[in-house]
Formats: C-alpha cells, sequence, structure tokens
C-alpha cells in the first residue's frame, strides 16, 4: 500500500490540497492526520492575534492625512473651477491634536470654538476619548451643554450600522422619572422599559453595588444619562446594535496617561488653603463653592488637601479626603474593548461565508438573568442551528442579559468581547477563543 | 474559492477612496487589530509594532486607488505592512538568520498536543521573518494562500513551500529543545 508523504498529509489538513482517499482505508495515516490537526490547532493557539495596548494615538496621525487630502481636493478643485487666487488662505494647515482642538473648542472665543467644534465633528469618534476626559476634568465648564451636544453627535453610528437606528431613537426620547437610592442596574432596567430600548451594560462595571438617586423631569434621554452615569465614572455608546454602558477607557482609545500635576504656586496654596478652611462653614453654599473652587484646581492641589485631612474638624478632614479620591488621576484597569469580533474582518471561504451571511442575518431576543454564558449559547445554538467550538473554557460567573431583535452576530460580540473572548469562523464553525492580553 | 472584496467592505473601500473619515475610521478599525498583531510578532516591540500600524494605515489610504478590488482589504494592508517591516529590517541592517535544515519526514517529528504554547511561542518567535511572515497570515489571520502570495508579492507554490518550511523548522526545534 502506498502512504501518502508527511507534505502531502500536512497539505490536506492545511486545507491546501483536498484529503487523499487513501486515508479510508489506512488507520496509520488517519492517526497521523490526527495528531496533524492537533498540531495545526496548537500552531493556530500560539499564533493568536496579540492585542494592542490601549492608545489615544493610535488613528490621530490618520485623522490630520485624511482631512489634508480633503482639504487638497476642496482647493485643487477651486482652482480649476475658478482659476488661482480666487480663494486666498483657504490652503491654511492645521495640526491640532484631538485634545488641542476640545481645548480651542471650551475656551477660546465663539469662533475659534466653532471652527474647533466643526473639526471635533468632523473627526467623529476619534474624538471621543479626548472630549469624555475633557468633560470629566472640567464639569463647570462654560460650553458644557455644547459640550454633551457634541459628544452625542460624535457618537453617531455609520449609517450601515444597526446601532445608528439605536442613536436616532434615543435622541427623541424625553423622560420624567424619580428614583431614590436604588441600585444603579435597576435604573437601567427601567429606563430600558420604559424607552424600548437595548441597553446592555459592561460585565466589568458594579452596576449591582452602586446605587443612585435619578430625578429628572422632561429631559431628553441623553441628558438624563449623562446625568446619571457620570458620577459613576461611565459613559455609553453606541455598538452591536445597543446603547452599550462601560467606562470610557473601555469604549474608547483612552488618551496617555495623565502627565504628573505641575505643583502650585504660593499664590494658589494660599487660596487653596483658605478654600479648605470654608469646607467646614455652617452655610451650605459656601461649603459647595469651596468644593467647586477647589476641584477646579485640579489634581494640583492634592498635597494641599492633604494637609486638610489633618485639620482639627472632622467634617472638612472628610471632604478633603473625599475630593482626594475624586482628583487623584485613576490608572487605566482596564484595556479598550475591540470594536468587533474577529470573523467580521476575517477573508471567508464561501461554506465560513455562508456562517457569516447567518450571523448577520438571524434576529434573535434574549432575557437571561445570571445565567452562565455557556448556557447562553448552548440557546443560541439550538436556535440558529450554527455549528459552535469553544477553545478552552468559558467564563464561568454569571451574567444578566436582555436584548431584544439583534442579530446572532451582535449577540455573540456582547457575549465575548467584554469577557476577553473572541469569536472566529473555521471550517463552517463558529469558534470562541480566548483573545491574549 | 473567491476572496474578492464584495458587500459593505468594497462600499467602505469606496468612499473611503473618495476621503470619508468616516468609512477610514471603519476600516482602521476593523483592521488595525490584525495589522499590529503583525507588526509585533516581526519587530517584538510595542512602540514599533505601534508605528508600523499607523504607517500601514497611512500609506494604504495615500495609495487606495492601487487597491486590487480581487484581493481582500485585509490583505492588501499585510502586503503595506510586510514591506514596511522589510524595510524597517533593512535600514536596522538586521540580518535575517539563515535557514537551519530542519527537514524531517518522521510522523514522529509531529508536535505532540502536550507541548507547552510557551515553547511553539518560542520556536515560532526564531523563525527569520521571511518564514515568519507567511506563517503569521496563514495561522493568525487564516488567509487562504492566494491572498497571502498576493500579500507579500508571491507565487502559490512559493508560500506553500514557505510556510512547509517553517513548520519543518518549528518540529525540529521544539525537539531540540529539553
Amino acid at each position: 500500500m502506498m502512504h501518502p508523504s508527511l507534505e502531502d498529509l500536512t497539505a490536506a489538513v492545511h486545507g491546501w490540497i483536498p484529503p487523499d482517499a487513501h486515508l479510508h482505508e489506512c488507520a496509520t495515516c488517519r492517526t497521523t492526520a490526527e495528531r496533524l490537526r492537533d498540531e495545526l490547532t496548537l500552531l493556530r493557539r500560539a499564533e493568536e492575534r496579540v492585542t494592542p495596548p490601549p492608545s489615544g494615538a493610535r488613528v490621530f496621525r490618520l485623522v490630520p492625512l485624511a482631512l489634508a487630502v480633503t482639504v487638497l481636493m476642496a482647493v485643487l478643485a477651486t482652482i480649476l473651477l475658478h482659476g488661482p487666487g480666487s480663494s486666498p488662505g483657504r490652503l491654511q494647515q492645521r495640526n491640532e491634536t484631538p485634545k488641542e482642538l476640545v481645548r480651542i473648542f471650551l475656551e477660546k472665543d465663539d469662533a475659534a470654538s466653532a471652527r474647533a467644534r466643526r473639526e471635533l465633528a468632523a473627526l467623529g469618534r476619534v474624538a471621543l476619548a479626548d472630549l469624555a476626559e475633557a468633560r470629566r476634568k472640567n464639569p463647570d465648564a462654560a460650553r458644557k451643554h455644547e459640550l454633551a451636544e457634541l459628544l452625542y453627535e460624535c457618537k453617531k453610528p455609520p449609517a450601515e450600522d444597526p446601532a445608528r437606528q439605536v442613536w436616532e431613537k434615543v435622541a427623541t426620547i424625553t423622560i420624567t422619572i424619580d428614583i431614590q437610592n436604588s441600585p444603579l442596574n435597576a435604573v437601567v432596567d427601567y429606563l430600558r422599559e420604559i424607552t424600548g430600548s437595548n441597553i446592555v451594560w459592561d460585565s466589568v462595571t458594579d452596576a449591582d453595588a452602586a446605587t443612585a438617586r435619578f430625578k429628572v423631569q422632561d429631559m431628553k434621554l441623553p441628558t438624563a444619562l449623562d446625568g446619571l452615569l457620570i458620577e459613576h465614572h461611565l459613559e455609553y455608546d453606541f455598538r452591536h446594535g445597543v446603547l452599550f454602558i462601560s467606562p470610557a477607557d473601555r469604549l474608547w482609545s483612552a488618551p496617555p496617561d495623565p502627565t504628573p500635576p505641575v505643583p502650585l504656586g504660593e499664590a494658589k496654596i494660599k487660596e487653596a488653603r483658605d478654600w479648605i478652611s470654608r469646607l467646614a462653614s455652617d452655610k451650605p453654599e459656601e461649603r459647595d463653592r469651596a468644593h467647586s473652587e477647589l476641584k477646579k484646581l485640579g489634581p494640583s492641589v492634592i498635597p494641599v488637601l492633604e494637609e486638610g485631612t489633618r485639620a482639627a474638624d472632622s467634617e472638612a478632614a472628610a471632604r478633603c479626603r473625599a475630593l482626594m479620591d475624586d482628583l487623584r488621576p485613576r490608572s487605566r484597569t482596564w484595556g479598550s474593548l475591540p470594536i468587533a469580533n474577529h470573523w467580521r474582518s476575517q477573508t471567508l471561504a464561501d461554506a465560513d461565508r455562508k456562517v457569516a451571511e447567518k450571523l448577520e442575518s438571524r434576529r434573535i431576543d434574549l432575557a437571561f438573568e445570571n445565567t452562565a454564558i455557556a448556557d447562553i449559547l448552548e440557546f443560541i445554538k439550538d436556535f440558529s442551528g450554527l455549528k459552535l467550538a469553544v477553545r478552552g473554557e468559558l467564563p464561568k460567573p454569571p451574567v444578566t442579559f436582555k436584548v431584544k431583535g439583534l442579530t446572532v452576530g451582535e449577540v455573540l460580540e456582547l457575549c465575548t468581547l467584554p469577557y476577553g473572548w473572541d469569536v472566529t469562523i473555521e471550517e463552517g464553525a463558529v469558534t470562541f477563543f480566548e483573545r491574549k492580553k | 474559492m473567491t476572496t474578492t472584496a464584495t458587500g459593505p467592505e468594497s462600499e467602505r473601500i469606496e468612499r473611503a477612496r473618495r476621503g470619508d473619515a468616516d468609512a477610514r475610521a471603519a476600516l482602521v478599525n476593523l483592521h488595525y487589530g490584525a495589522v499590529y498583531s503583525l507588526a509585533f510578532k516581526l519587530t517584538g516591540r510595542v512602540e514599533a509594532a505601534r508605528d508600523v500600524a499607523q504607517e500601514t494605515f497611512l500609506r494604504a489610504f495615500a495609495r487606495l486607488d492601487q487597491h486590487d478590488p480581487e484581493y481582500s482589504f485585509a490583505s492588501w494592508v499585510f502586503k503595506i505592512a510586510a514591506n514596511h517591516v522589510r524595510d524597517l529590517h533593512r535600514r536596522d541592517v538586521r540580518a535575517p538568520e539563515p535557514p537551519r535544515p530542519g527537514e524531517d519526514p518522521r510522523a514522529e517529528a509531529i508536535l505532540e498536543k502536550r507541548e507547552d504554547l510557551a515553547r511553539v511561542r518560542s520556536a515560532l518567535e526564531s523563525l527569520p521573518p521571511d518564514s515568519r511572515l507567511p506563517f503569521i497570515l496563514h495561522l493568525q489571520e487564516g488567509l487562504p494562500i492566494r491572498e497571502i502570495a498576493y500579500a507579500l508579492d508571491s507565487t502559490e507554490n512559493g508560500i506553500r513551500m514557505k510556510i512547509y518550511r517553517a513548520l519543518l523548522r518549528v518540529r525540529s526545534l521544539l525537539r531540540e529543545e529539553p
């Protein structure tokens, strides 16, 4: 009996040539092929993608280029149509980073601010990390309402993205609500019910433990959500067909770690000490003013607040400690979440393409409370008839997951990406694997 | 097997070609991870990998007219990334290691399932860049041989040969280790 060479068996296992009919007859070659398949699985695991660390600089360099090309084309068109010199000064090179544009938008005169706003709106999602950071650092900014509007505008998903409909719908909803000291997740459950929108929590948020007081009247839902979530250092975005709540670092490429704060000068230290002494005032409005003024000084005021924690007045000391917690730059605990599952950028063979089409077209409603992800996937498998395979062990902690009318692909993204897992399509099977850190 | 860019991807590429920043951002979002990973594996440095990934997309958008719709956008950006990494290696004057003979037709040479992933990774990392590249595109991205050949300016047979030789070398390296 002629056995195929190891090279031919390898080529068949790797899908380069069709499998030899000899394999049906020869147990030895079948065993070898089986071991080659194991080898291929092991190699694929060893060669899985390395996840990029979070970086604010990632796409920023691309955007000036895109803008530069657009501006250049516009100018060339103008020159061709109207002749040279018809639009002097149009080709003005600007190289501001999104962070600088945000600063101009918030601090400069109306004309400069309007120009920065236009450029930030053109950057869209690329500007989100810096806009959110600016809002966190400047809660009392003069243009805070305009900032909130711009943030929402920049969250607008592309027209073909199913999350676009959610974005459009949420913008039109007005709510009146009065909830006192309820768990944050209960408040959002209620919002989900009254608005009929798919709202999903990121698994890393501590929504069970946090309590919220939430009282608004005839308020637009985006503004209400901002008010509810910012206090808990959370943001929201539109992805996987839902309104998705998560820490900003997870949602968008985070800006680089903050540089150490600049020490305060003598005059500012004196001013800060004065405000600290007023934290113990009997008048609530004076205490609030002192709190707000100290917060404006930013992380630089932390050493002075430290002195304040040793003050004789225990109430003032407690307020200093609370302010320090609030102002201390938070180290990033999480990496940013991938925007999509691996299969969406795979180049697929015909059979695998059919699987992808199914993931994109079948719609599903899910309402699971405290359920293991493995059980949710079992349900999806029965519902969709898809072949599912898991490399490794799925996360065990139970999750609560309620969505309506999402595609199976979107549901899988919500079930995997927040938990450090991903999905690829291999030989007709939807395959789950753990992403490397 | 068809690998032509169709549907939303070709629309996105067309919009990106017209300068639509949204479409460009979407393409970056979809493919950045794969390009970064490829660059990291070839350079071994986070900063270099970031630079390569950024430069790759800059070059890709600057030359979108050269993208062949017969091939996926992914293989197009891998092609640019691979060329850029080659340039970097040339500039570093870091000659790739000469290939070591690893041809061993015996079935015993096949990797055992019990092999530790870390050892396999270390063997993969020791491959010279010319062999590593097709190996990564084949294993990490699951790209068809035709697309890999396009990305690396080679023939399908040449790519199959390179991957097979790299495989033999990995088997041989793992056999040598304790």
